[in-house]
């Protein structure tokens, strides 16, 4: 079964505030949504109740993907069915190295799979490759995951994992908060070469600019914890001139 | 009030008639100092400062009586898992036993019974055992020095460097009858520009009441490197106490990693006297406890002559209603201008229950030194954990990942790669039985 990401009427709380207050929203296979909105309208904590991070209190509403009832998952499980999120922070883990890292990342998914591990050298292989093409030197997969990178360097790993992992739907939150235009043009060139029928993008971003990059096909407008216009590219590029004054006063 | 309580004394007189160089003034005068400052302390209690957070509940409560001849010795040897070595010396019960030993044949490198040593009064040896030690804070070593006996003697002549490590393995066996105590002692003598790899292993049955009351006193010579590695793991059952000692002249290096997991209660005590001009040390190391074992690792730096420099980091794990002790003792005489001393102590606290104390304690007399400690405690960040997860790892893999990287980091500063991999491989393998528990 492979009809995407279907959200019904998700309500999410953190604490006794509530963040989500009904979205609904479906993400089809081979398609790019982009979500956009003010500060505080609950872009992260969409992107982070669909990839499973606790400290969120699901109250009510559904989350399916390719038929599979994600909310009861771990977020392992989640990855295993092709999930990734590229964070907004990536965490530094030191004592872990990139390479270290990413092939049991990779292993476990195979394993999850029912497949069985990578050989060490194709895995080598493919993970020099990607990283050529994300810009990224051969040395920072030698370095400690994430420890001392650069924002940028960051956001690249992100999308290096990504294009190592190669999930069905890949989910990004803010990945261009903190990035200089250069580094933009460099995530946004990794989206795009990752771009395929069977895979789906779900583009979280304050502010337009990145959009400029990767086109998404549908654009959304969260606000107070709703999906308040939906549209096309031109819904992004309004916003740019106009700002989410109209979204902010109506509460 | 404090009642001083001396076990381990009964029949000391008759005892000592028949140990070792008993014939020998000076080595009569050492075991009688030793037996001395024991019985005016008595075993150690929370009003000795360097006793604070370690009680030897065992010692106080069960009648240990010193671990007899050769009972059983064991057929295997445990050691730290090292592939390749220049020698491995094999202790039971504190007793050498050349059966169970590898000895060196490379020139300039010797080893002997200590109980030979005494017997033959050898100067180096008797003077290295008669330093300065402050019995007051350390009443075990003080006990140990009543009962010296045997262990090993090992001796790099000037200049000579060993390339491969030398082992020392001390064994204990546990006496299903009567709990028994050993006092494994070693003497290690660098010559001038020496160069040696040390590694220390202690160890015991899985199950059994035994104690162990071990010594290391370690002379160098001028311009002597010494790589010090030490791991503790001994059954579960077992108290352990050891302490050890060494003096850095001029421009000689130390390099120490104390590696403990075992034991029920655990204290490694190392004591570095920078004692000549440009002498550097390094003392870092890992511990990991569960359920309701005790570990304490105890330092003491004592700079003496100026331009001396001491660096020390330390990295805990705690599980269960276990406790880790830390404490760095760092003394900077009044003469000892432009030293360096830094401390660190990480703790990973895996239960509510556990229970971690550190202390640092500066004291100096000088004023030209930069001295810094820090300590920090913490649980396993979720965020990190949840970031595996996001990758497909795992819960279970996630947080063993994590616990390898956080004591993994201290094996990186093992400069000798086989005892680097040795101890990462000896953490991790306690790690997996945690996790399988």
């Amino acid at each position: 079964m492979s009809n995407g990401l279907v959200i019904k009427d998700l309500r999410v709380s953190i604490g006794d505030k509530e963040i989500l207050k009904g979205i609904n929203l479906t993400v089809e296979t081979g398609v790019v949504h982009a979500i956009m909105g003010p500060n505080g309208s609950g872009k992260s904590t969409l992107a982070h109740v669909i990839s499973g991070r606790p400290g969120y209190e699901v109250t009510g509403g559904s989350i399916s993907f390719d038929g599979h009832d994600v909310l009861d998952l771990e977020p392992e499980e989640r990855a295993a069915l092709g999930l990734f999120l590229a964070f907004q922070y990536p965490v530094e883990i030191p004592g872990v190295t990139n390479v270290n890292f990413l092939k049991t990342a990779v292993n476990s998914l195979r394993k999850a799979r029912g497949e069985k591990d990578l050989d060490p050298m194709a895995f080598l292989k493919l993970l020099r490759e990607k990283a050529k093409t994300l810009d990224l030197p051969e040395d920072m997969l030698k370095r400690q995951l994430n420890v001392g990178f650069s924002g940028g360097e960051k956001k690249r790993n992100e999308m290096l994992q990504m294009a190592v992992l190669a999930p069905k739907l890949a989910i990004l939150d803010e990945t261009d908060s903190g990035l200089d235009i250069d580094a933009i043009r460099i995530v946004a060139a990794g989206v795009n070469a990752q771009r395929a029928p069977d895979r789906s993008f779900l583009v979280i971003t304050h502010y337009q600019r990145l959009l400029d990059y990767i086109v998404p096909d549908v654009v959304h407008v969260l606000a107070h914890g709703r999906i308040v216009e939906t549209g096309d590219a031109d819904l992004a590029r309004r916003l740019e001139k106009t700002g989410y004054a109209e979204y902010t006063t109506a509460a | 009030m404090n009642v001083i309580h001396t076990p381990l004394l009964q029949d000391y007189a008759a005892t000592a008639a028949t140990l070792p160089g008993a014939g020998d003034a000076r080595i009569t005068a050492l075991r009688a100092n030793g037996a001395t400052n024991y019985r005016s302390v008595g075993l150690p209690h929370p009003k000795i400062e360097a006793w604070k957070y370690t009680r030897l509940k065992d010692l106080e409560a069960l009648p240990f009586s010193r671990a007899g001849g050769l009972g059983s010795a064991p057929d295997t040897v445990a050691g730290a898992g090292l592939a390749e070595v220049a020698a491995r010396i094999v202790l039971v019960d504190g007793r050498f036993v050349p059966e169970l030993s590898v000895l060196p044949i490379a020139a300039g490198v010797s080893v002997a019974s200590l109980r030979s040593c005494l017997e033959a009064g050898e100067d180096v040896v008797v003077q290295t055992l008669d330093r300065d030690v402050d019995f007051a804070q350390a009443p075990l070593a003080a006990l140990a020095s009543a009962y010296l006996e045997d262990g090993a003697v090992l001796k790099v002549a000037d200049g000579v460097s060993v390339a491969l490590p030398i082992e020392v393995v001390a064994m204990s066996t546990a006496n299903p009858a009567t709990p028994t105590i050993a006092f494994p002692r070693l003497v290690v003598s660098l010559g001038e520009g020496a160069e040696l790899t040390l590694v220390e292993s202690f160890s015991g049955p899985a199950l059994g009441v035994y104690a162990v009351d071990a010594v290391t006193d370690i002379a160098m010579g001028k311009g002597a490197k010494l790589k010090h590695y030490v791991l503790q793991h001994e059954g579960r059952d077992a108290t352990h106490v050891s302490t050890g000692r060494c003096d850095l002249p001029e421009a000689a290096t130390y390099e120490g990693f104390i590696l403990q997991l075992g034991g029920k209660v655990a204290r490694h005590e190392m004591r570095l006297r920078m004692i000549g001009e440009g002498s550097e040390a390094r003392l870092n190391g890992a511990y990991a406890a569960k359920g309701d074992a005790i570990c304490d690792t105890t330092t003491q730096v004592d700079h003496i002559a100026a331009e001396t420099t001491t660096d020390q980091v330390f990295k805990g794990i705690l599980d269960g209603k276990s406790k880790g002790i830390y404490q760095g003792k760092v003394h900077v005489f009044r003469d000892a201008q432009r030293i360096v001393g830094n401390q660190m102590h990480n703790a990973l606290l895996l239960s509510r229950a556990a229970e971690v104390d550190c202390k640092p304690e500066l004291e100096i007399y000088a004023d030209d030194v930069k001295c810094s400690h820090g300590a920090t405690c913490g649980e396993l960040s979720e965020e990190q954990v949840f970031y595996l997860q996001s990758r497909g790892v795992d819960v279970v893999t996630a947080r063993a990942m994590l616990l390898q990287a956080f004591l993994g980091e201290t094996f990186e500063m093992i400069s000798e790669a086989s005892v680097s991999q040795a101890f990462a491989a000896k953490a991790n393998a306690w790690l997996d039985e945690r996790e399988r528990a």
